[in-house]
């Protein structure tokens, strides 16, 4: 009970300071200090986004789903990776020096280069948004099963078990609290590339509309993208902290309470 | 019986390899308690481990039963000094002891059943279904010997086992470890650096110390059975046998003993 009404307390709080921050929103807006139609009103934007709410709602999908594609997609390549490199050095010496070539190269650099294999559709924006989420995924796997405790590896060969029961039993395991912190970094960066890819390319998705309501001037239409974008992003984290705690809670407080 | 036989060990040290041991030799015959002292940094673990089978010696050989030992031989247990760090902190206490069997052919019932009875022995009964980090050092200490108990070892090799813990959950292990010996159907190895411990629960200590380390004396210690804290502890021949240790480890690190 007493951390329910903490909790409560907590939220209060929270919602209590984003109105104050409404508050000198609409003061600043009312005192002329801004040109206008450069900052609508708080009013200005809740009635964008409620009169635009279905459109907004439709779009966000539409980004919803290229950011879970291009995150399985990217997910799984990395993860395959790092765990080929982690836990076999002839791959890792094999493919160490292309892989690393690769990493430094910016995401967004890539979006010519899709244009010309894909043209602009959804194939270009996961794509993209894929190969940005590779590397925390490549990172976090290779490194969990380097990282993995030699005595755990110790006790697995003094109880008998062969190369491949070991790596399955006990390596994977070890690796898995990391592997799944990079999993969680590698959806924040799907989410911020795949928005980044629709403002630039602006066909559907919730960066696509901030883009051209920027370029049309409708700057409620604006701000409500904009917040869109960021409740979408909240969500997406949200989810996935969640299910981070539940899957790390036999690991113990130092994994499993990570905010 | 475990063989050691003129094993030696190096370390890259300047560019050169600097010897670790060199040239030790000595059995271990069934079901003795032997206990190995030294200075920190004297090569007892790695001893230990060569033992294990986990690493390979630059010279010399180890033999178990009369085989080479050159990977973990089935029969011989090793309990690591981090017990911390060795248990799987993904599985529940009875799950780690659980593992151990995983290569029995037994059922999943009949393993748990028997890790169960692994837990009773080393008194962790209802803290089956604790992790690892829900329990203090010393349960996790228990939870480790229950483990090298369940892999059906009737050889247990233990690194410093007790040496991070208080002195009252030491002294409830160091007679959990003596009871542990199945009337001498057990051989124990334990490397510690408490010379108190070691004439303790042994039958016989090994003194390794020097400048490259090397047997510095083999002493067998006719203490009686059962031990007892106190009186074992009391007794003018244990005093007589920690006068002779030190003495040795004295002259091992080029000194005289005070």
């Amino acid at each position: 009970m007493k951390c329910a009404h903490r909790s409560t307390a907590d939220a209060l709080c929270g919602v209590s300071f984003v109105a104050i921050l409404a508050a000198l929103w609409t003061g600043v807006c009312a005192s002329g200090v801004v040109p206008e139609g450069q900052l609508p009103s708080p009013y200005e934007v809740l009635h964008a986004l409620i009169a635009e709410g279905p459109h907004l709602g439709a779009l966000a999908l539409v980004t919803v789903r290229r950011t879970l594609l291009a995150f399985l997609l990217g997910g799984l390549c990395g993860l395959g990776l790092g765990l080929g490199q982690g836990v076999c050095p002839v791959f890792r010496k094999t493919t160490g020096l292309a892989i690393e070539g690769l990493r430094p190269l910016p995401s967004v650099a890539l979006i010519p280069l899709g244009i010309l294999l894909y043209g602009m559709g959804d194939p270009l924006n996961i794509a993209v948004a894929a190969f940005a989420c590779a590397w925390p995924c490549f990172i976090s796997a290779r490194d969990g099963v380097r990282g993995v405790n030699p005595l755990l590896i110790d006790t697995a060969r003094t109880i008998g078990l062969g190369r491949v029961q070991t790596i399955r039993c006990v390596i994977l395991p070890a690796a898995f609290p990391a592997i799944v912190t990079g999993l969680r970094i590698a959806l924040g960066v799907a989410f911020a590339v795949e928005v980044s890819v629709e403002l630039v390319i602006p066909k559907q998705g919730l960066g696509a509309l901030a883009s051209t309501a920027a370029l049309a001037g409708e700057s409620g239409l604006l701000y409500a993208a904009i917040l869109a974008t960021g409740l979408v992003g909240l969500l997406l984290n949200n989810l996935l902290r969640w299910a981070t705690r539940r899957l790390l809670r036999p690991y113990g407080q130092q994994w499993s309470s990570g905010a | 019986m475990i063989s050691i036989q003129s094993l030696g060990m190096t370390y890259p040290k300047h560019g050169s390899l600097a010897p670790v041991f060199r040239n030790l030799s000595f059995d271990v015959p069934d079901g003795q308690l032997l206990a190995i002292v030294g200075p920190s940094g004297c090569g007892k673990t790695t001893l230990l481990r060569c033992m294990a089978g986990l690493t390979r010696a630059a010279s010399g050989r180890v033999q178990y039963n009369g085989v080479p030992v050159c990977k973990p031989s089935p029969g011989m247990s090793m309990v690591f000094q981090d017990s911390a760090n060795s248990l799987f902190p993904w599985k529940t206490a009875l799950e780690n002891v659980v593992f151990a069997m995983a290569r029995s052919t037994a059922s999943p019932r009949e393993k748990r059943e028997a890790a169960q009875g692994y837990m009773e022995v080393v008194g962790l009964a209802r803290q089956g279904s604790c992790y690892p980090w829900e329990l203090s050092g010393g349960m996790q200490q228990r939870v480790a010997l229950a483990r090298a108990l369940a892999g059906g070892a009737d050889t247990l090799l233990l690194d410093e086992p007790f040496a991070s813990l208080d002195a009252q959950a030491r002294a409830g292990l160091e007679d959990l470890l003596l009871a542990m010996r199945g009337g001498g159907l057990r051989t124990i190895v334990i490397v510690t650096h408490d010379v108190d411990e070691a004439l303790y629960l042994s039958d016989r200590v090994l003194i390794l110390g020097g400048e490259a380390t090397t047997v510095q004396g083999d002493m067998l210690v006719d203490l009686p059975h059962p031990r007892h804290q106190l009186a074992t502890r009391g007794a003018p021949r244990f005093s007589e046998f920690r006068v002779a240790v030190h003495r040795l480890l004295a002259h091992g690190a080029g000194r005289e003993a005070e």
